[in-house]
């Protein structure tokens, strides 16, 4: 039996699909977030802190280390797999609500 | 030369976060910078060369992990927020560099409602657990009352009890902000 799924917040949504093709940090993933969205969505750190942390214990993201020497200080964020499911599930979720609004608006 | 500094002993309540966050904000423009922030102690520093923004959040979750609490100092930084310190019940104070020219909304910390309600809801999680504890104490004061017949547990009793409802006050106030988002 499927648990019913909650819609993601934009935030949380931006944040996966930032992390999909690859690991990334905070900033990063609010800037690649911010070009995306054509600076509309904007994750402040507090927002940010509170996805991250939560994802985390959800099993979505999980935290690693860069093989850049120098960015050795850096914490790097990284998709699991549990995590890419839960975005493919929502993007399945947005195109149906897509594809009911053009039924019915044309 | 060390720069002058000052002490404020001034009472902050919890569900007035927003309203220190705008003292300082003004105590910032008069030269006055904040070195160390709390509910009834505040230290600041004189520098008049500089104009920071403040927050005050509060995560009284990360406190007890040494590892998420730096993970959470990180996130602030990466932003361009220097941190000040945390009090110990899981207040954090952080200050930005302000000039005209930064847009308003890179002074966020909280961008959309539902992590904002989120903070709130912790605070007020905190705020119930205790409320239960005094409860609970003041049904052992009542049953003490009885028991014993003296007038120091009616004292006690009545303590509790407006130690209680100044609190359930505060959730309301804090409940009050979800439909400021």
């Amino acid at each position: 039996m499927k648990t019913k799924i909650e819609p993601l917040t934009e935030s949380y949504f931006y944040i996966l699909l930032c992390l999909y093709n690859g690991a990334n940090h905070g900033y990063g993933i609010m800037q690649d977030t911010l070009n995306l969205s054509g600076n509309r969505v904007r994750i402040g750190s507090g927002t940010m802190y509170g996805a991250v942390s939560n994802m985390m214990k959800k099993g979505w993201i999980v935290e690693t280390k860069s093989d850049n020497p120098e960015d050795e200080r850096k914490r790097l964020y990284k998709i699991t797999e549990s995590g890419r499911s839960i975005l493919s599930e929502e993007i399945k979720r947005l195109n149906e609500l897509v594809e009911s609004a053009n039924k019915i608006i044309h | 030369m060390s720069k002058s500094k000052k002490r404020s002993y001034k009472v902050y309540t919890a569900w007035n976060y927003d309203k220190e966050e705008q003292d300082l904000n003004k105590q910032s423009e008069n030269g006055w910078q904040l070195v160390k922030g709390g509910c009834f102690h505040s230290v600041f520093e004189k520098n008049n060369n500089v104009i920071y923004r403040h927050k005050i959040d509060f995560n009284g979750d990360m406190i007890k992990d040494s590892i998420e609490k730096q993970r959470y100092i990180d996130m602030f930084e990466e932003q361009g927020w220097e941190y000040i310190n945390t009090t110990f019940n899981g207040w954090s104070y952080f200050r930005k560099v302000y000039n005209e020219n930064i847009p308003e909304k890179e002074f966020d910390i909280y961008t959309d409602n539902s992590s904002y309600i989120e903070m709130l809801a912790r605070w007020i999680r905190v705020a119930r657990i205790i409320q239960i504890f005094e409860v609970l104490i003041m049904i052992f004061q009542f049953i003490t009352t009885i028991i014993h017949q003296y007038s120091i547990d009616y004292f006690f009793f009545i303590w509790t009890l407006l130690l209680t409802l100044f609190l359930q006050f505060g959730v309301v106030q804090m409940q009050k902000k979800y439909k400021h988002c």
